[in-house]
Parts: structure tokens; sequence; C-alpha cells
């Protein structure tokens, strides 16, 4: 009745997407951390320090909540999966603890990163302290401009911050400057990626650490006999949280699974991020997947109000579920987010990330034509927010 | 003759290869062909013509900002294919001995014209072969094509002896050994264990070995020429083109001393 969950091939293949465009000095290194990661995987050990730190460091299981008032603006009953409760504010501390316990147990001293608006980079360098381990975050020098406060978090928590001044200087260039990084410190580094991309194995490895979103969300529904819902959404940027929700999900083919991409100022114009609704086929950082490009294949610059979406790729698992429509990808724009960010806060009392706010978006647009349950990840509040609503909002 | 008989029977007959790498587009477009011209006149056994991407994760700030340079100036695959094609041509006119060029350049550009597209326009350009950094042997079939110039195998000095025994049987017209664990970029010395890491690369995997990445001035020449079969360089040749008043003129002037201190006999 249910499907199987679908797992890359040897080669790391989700179907047509995936794999490992890399330089052969990677390779090594790809070998063994899939190596240690199918040992970790395995290991009650290393599953149950994971548990813990998810637990203790973070708060894991997060709750689950039913926004009644939400709920009955739109029609139907609405599911936040609180993500937006974690330590540091959004679902990337799940991953970060993930892949720190695996590079300490693979003797790595030196963890990398890239980060966009920085909240991977914040997540990084916390993890990496409770760690003891030493840690550079690439960022672009035009994010670095755009988000100090970021920058300071993680400079407080013993992070060093490398400006990355190649391209348009943000995520896609922070990520190229991570991975020549890696290829020059290969032996001593990890590159703990902050998304379902890159080679293999980071797509497979980050939804496992992501999975417990989806996990934790069905035993809770099921601990309230709720059953399943009927749509389950998440936004998308590289696609680390949607993953997390819909991987578990997949297993049962009555749910919908529904990503949202960050449309920018509209899938019509020059400035959007919507990979799968506007990208085609193509290999960035690493991985084949859908991608924004001109007909050279060269790359092209994504545009979001939300930076943890402003991503020209997405990861190949995703591409996987689109072309199989397993799920199906829309997307909301600046304007849809914004005005989403704005109803959860007046509605719920909770204010949602930017990134979160587009999936909030797809459901204040189905507004009455819902026909069962929504499960909503909540990806992250949105305080880090605030500077950039209030720009947009009132020319402040 | 093939493109692997050719670096063969250099290679027995005991000539250090030189190839020199340079982007396509750099510093425009139409400066492409005339250095080509200029590169095989100054000694160049093949050429190495580089497509640009605009996200080269495998360079060094050098070749980066060389290949940012000629996508602004309007570089494209099919661009550089008739570069190469005409280069080809107008050497045959001449009546001058073919230096062949291979395509260097990141998956996704080759993609994005098709495998099917990219293998009948490089045989019709006559494309020796394609180095692709970004692209394993195990993935290869991703540019299988009638028509498509064979592929180069990489190595780095972290590849496992046993990685290199099966690229060697993967083979290929020759392997490409990356010097340095990095990017591309000249650097001024290199680690003294690149010789025996070239030595370990030619004896395990059998292949003709070139050696690449940070290799800059013809001084390092005696160090490592000796130890494979001869020397790819690149960003070095970026940085003399840079700011050049003419172009041309400096290729050969860059290229000369290089080839110069290959042909010393040790
Ligand atoms: C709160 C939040 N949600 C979503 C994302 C997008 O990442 P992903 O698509 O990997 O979940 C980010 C990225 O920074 C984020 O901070």
């Amino acid at each position: 009745m249910t499907r199987p969950l679908s797992q890359p091939d040897t080669r790391g293949f989700f179907g047509a997407f995936g794999g490992r465009f890399v330089p052969e000095t990677l390779k090594p290194a790809l070998d063994e951390l899939t190596a240690a990661y199918a040992v970790a995987k395995d290991d009650p050990g290393f599953q149950a320090e994971f548990a813990e730190a998810l637990a203790t460091y973070s708060c894991h299981p997060t709750p689950l909540y039913h926004a009644e008032r939400l709920s009955e603006f739109v029609g139907a009953p609405v599911y936040l999966k609180r993500e937006d409760l974690n330590h540091l504010g959004a679902h990337k501390v799940n991953n970060a603890l993930g892949q720190i316990i695996l590079a300490k147990r693979m003797g790595k001293k030196r963890i990398i990163a890239e980060t966009g608006a920085g909240q991977h980079g914040v997540a990084t360098a916390a993890v990496a302290a409770r760690f003891g381990l030493e840690c550079e975050v690439h960022m672009g020098e035009e994010d670095i401009r755009r988000q100090k406060l970021n920058v300071r978090r993680m400079e407080l928590m013993g992070a060093k911050v490398r400006p990355a001044l190649s391209g348009s200087r943000t995520l896609k260039d922070a990520t190229n400057e991570a991975i020549r990084d890696w290829v020059a410190n290969v032996e001593t580094t990890f590159y703990l990626i902050g998304s379902v991309v890159g080679p293999h194995p980071y797509p497979a490895m980050v939804r496992d650490f992501q999975s417990c979103i989806g996990r934790e969300a069905l035993a809770q529904l099921e601990a309230r006999g709720l059953g399943l819902p009927t749509y389950a959404v998440a936004c998308v940027g590289g696609g680390s949280n949607a993953m997390g929700l819909f991987h578990p999900l997949s297993a049962h083919p009555e749910i919908q699974l529904i990503g949202i991409e960050a449309a920018g100022e509209g899938v019509d114009t020059e400035r959007h991020a919507a990979t799968l609704t506007k990208g085609r086929p193509g290999v960035l950082h690493g991985a084949m997947s859908y991608l924004l490009q001109d007909t050279e294949g060269q790359v092209i610059e994504a545009h979001s109000i939300s930076a943890g979406l402003d991503y020209p790729g997405i990861g190949p698992e995703h591409a996987h579920f689109h072309t199989t429509e397993r799920a199906r990808y829309e997307s909301a724009t600046d304007a849809e987010a914004l005005n989403a960010f704005e109803t959860l806060s007046r509605l719920e009392g909770i204010i949602p990330a930017f990134e979160s706010s587009h999936a909030l978006a797809w459901v204040l647009r189905n507004k009455g034509k819902l026909t069962g349950p929504v499960l909503l990840c909540l990806s992250g509040r949105g305080d880090k927010d605030m500077e950039e609503y209030l720009l947009k909002k009132e020319g402040k | 003759m093939t493109f692997t008989d050719f670096v063969s029977q250099r290679v027995a007959s005991g000539r250090k290869l030189l190839v020199p790498y340079l982007c396509a587009g750099y510093p425009t477009p139409d400066h492409t062909v005339p250095l080509l011209h200029a590169l095989a006149e100054a000694g160049a056994d093949f050429i190495e013509l580089g497509i640009p991407f605009s996200d080269p994760l495998a360079d060094g700030p050098v070749l980066q900002a060389a290949s940012l340079v000629a996508l602004k100036a309007g570089a494209t695959l099919d661009k550089a294919l008739e570069a190469a094609a005409t280069f080809r041509a107008e050497r045959a006119a001449a009546g001058h001995p073919e230096v062949p060029v291979a395509l260097m350049g990141y998956t996704n550009p080759f993609l994005a014209m098709g495998a099917e597209a990219l293998g009948r326009k490089a045989q019709a350009a006559g494309i020796a072969a394609l180095l692709v950094p970004d692209l394993l042997p195990e993935i290869w079939d991703h540019l299988a094509a009638p028509g498509m110039p064979p592929l180069v195998p990489f190595a780095a000095p972290n590849t496992p002896e046993a990685r290199l025994e099966e690229l060697g049987r993967i083979g290929g017209p020759f392997l490409y050994a990356v010097a340095v664990l990095g990017v591309t970029g000249a650097r001024e010395t290199l680690s003294a264990s690149v010789p025996a890491f070239l030595a370990r690369t030619k004896a395990k995997t059998g292949l003709p070995v070139l050696a690449g990445f940070g290799i800059s001035r013809p001084e390092q020449v005696p160090d490592l020429a000796p130890a494979c079969d001869g020397l790819i360089i690149g960003s070095a040749l970026a940085k003399a083109l840079d700011g050049a008043a003419d172009p041309v003129q400096a290729a050969k002037d860059f290229l000369i001393p290089f080839r110069v201190a290959m042909d010393k006999k040790p």
C-alpha cells in the first residue's frame, strides 16, 4: 500500500538527478564521507547521540501546533510543525548537529560551511563551538553587508567569516568558495553543507538529518488521533526543510506534498528563484538538478525577498519528486510572502521567517478551497526579517 | 592519426609536451584565433581551449576573472568551436603541421548544448579531446554521443593507488595530473612531493601523464618535466595576457621560454 521511500542509487542518483559532479580531488573525501555515514546511520550509538543533541541542544520533538484562528480563516485545519522554536530559530540546526557529530567521529578538526543570509552559518558556528571545532563560514561579500547581525553572531561564537569576492558575491558564490576551500584542505576539513544539495552523499544525508521533521509530525498527528494530513506544505530553497517533511510522508501516497519556491517579483520577471517552475536540468555545485540558467548553460542569479530561498539550484531529490510527480511545486511572490508574514503574526502571534511565509502564502491563496487538513513546516522564526520587513513596508 | 597516437608518438620521441590553456574569448572573442596561432608558433604541442563558465569551482581567482571577462565579452561554446575550426583550417591552408585543440570546460555548458550536438560539432571542428574537471569517469556517459572526442581522466595528489590503477584501465589519450591540492592558479613553488606524485601516477596508470595547476615559471620545468610527459600552463598565461597591449606578442613571449626549458636535455 505504501511505496518505498526513494533512495539514491549506487552512483548517488535519484532517477536522473544527483550524482557527484566534482573534481577527482574530492572523490576520496566523498567516498570517505559515504562510508562513515553508512556506518553511523546504522550505529545505535550515533543515532542516540544525535537524538540527545536534537532533544537537549535544540528542543525536539518540536511542537505540532493547531493554528485555530488560521484554520478558521482558511477553512481547513492547519497544523504548524514548529521548527521555528529550534535553538537559533530555524530547522538548520538539525542538520548541523547531525553532520558535526559525524565530523567529530571522522576525526576532522576544521569545519567549513557556506551561508547566504547567515542562518546555516549561525547554526554551523554554534555546533562548532559546542563541539570545540575550528569553523570558517564562507559568505558572499554582498550578504555580509546585508546581514551584519548574523556575521556578528557567528564571530561571537568563535567562527571566522570569510568573504566570497567572486561572481555576484551571494550564496551561489559562497558555495563555490566553500568547495574551493574544501578542495585545497580536503584532508583535514569537513564541509558541512546547509541543505539537501551538493554531491552524493550530501542530499541523502542532510535529508536523513532533517527527517525528524516529518517523522515527529506523523507521530504527533497519530498520537492525537488525527490521521494523515491531506496536504504537506513547505518552502523550498535548497529544499532541506521540505525534504525533511516530505520524505517520511512520501510513503503515504494519499498525502499531497507541496513545495513552494520563491517567485520573487514574479515568475515572468527576471527576478525570482523559482528553480523547478522556470529552470532546466543542469549541473551546479556537484549535482545534476534543476537550475536557473541561460541557453548557454551559464547560471542565472536568483532573487527573493527571503535570503534563504535566494538560490538558483534545488536539491536533486526534489527534481526527482518533481519529474515523477510525487510532489507538486508551486511558487509565491515576495508580496504574497509579506502578506502571509503579517497574517500569521496577527492571527496567531507567531512571526514566521520570510522563507516559511512562502509556504503560508500557499495556504492563504487556497483559502476556502482546501479539502482537508494541512501540515505545514514552519521552518523558522521571523525576528531576523524584521529589518527587511520595515524597509519594505515603511521604506525605513 | 588519432589524438591518442599523436600523444604517444610525441612521448615516444622523448619530447616533453607543452600545453598552454587558453580561455576562449579572453581577453576578447576576436583574440582567440590569433592567440591559438601565436601559441602554436611558440611551440605548443597541443592547446587546451577553455570554455568559460559562470561558476568555475576548480579555478582560482585568475581564471575566474578570465572566465567572467570572456562571458561579458560574449564568449560561447559555439564561438569557441568555430575558433578551433578556423585555427585548424588556417594552419592546414598554410601547410603547417596540425596543432590539436582540446576543449576544457565544466559540465553544464556542454550539457546545455546537448551531448548529441556537441559530439557532432566537436567532430566537425576537429576537437582532439575533452577535459571536464567536474565529470568523474563514472559518469562520462552523460557526454556520450556519436563523434564525441575522447575524455581525459584526472588524478590528484590524494588519489589512492587503487584509483590510479582504475584510471589507467579507464584510459584516455593522457592523464591530467593535478599537481596541487587546490584550485588552479600560479604558484611560485610547488611542493617537493610533486615529482614523486607524477612518477607514481605514471607507473600506476600506464598512461602519458601531463601535469597542470600551479605551474608558473620556466624555472620550475627542470624539477617537473623529467617526472612526467608534459606540462599544462593556464593561469600564468592568463596573467601574462591580462592588460597586455599586444596579447598575441605577450602569448609568444610567455610561452617560448617554457619551450626552451623543456627542450633542454637534462
Ligand atoms: C527559516 C528557513 N527556512 C527555509 C530555508 C531554506 O532552506 P531549505 O530549503 O534547505 O529548507 C532557510 C535557509 O536559510 C531558512 O533559514
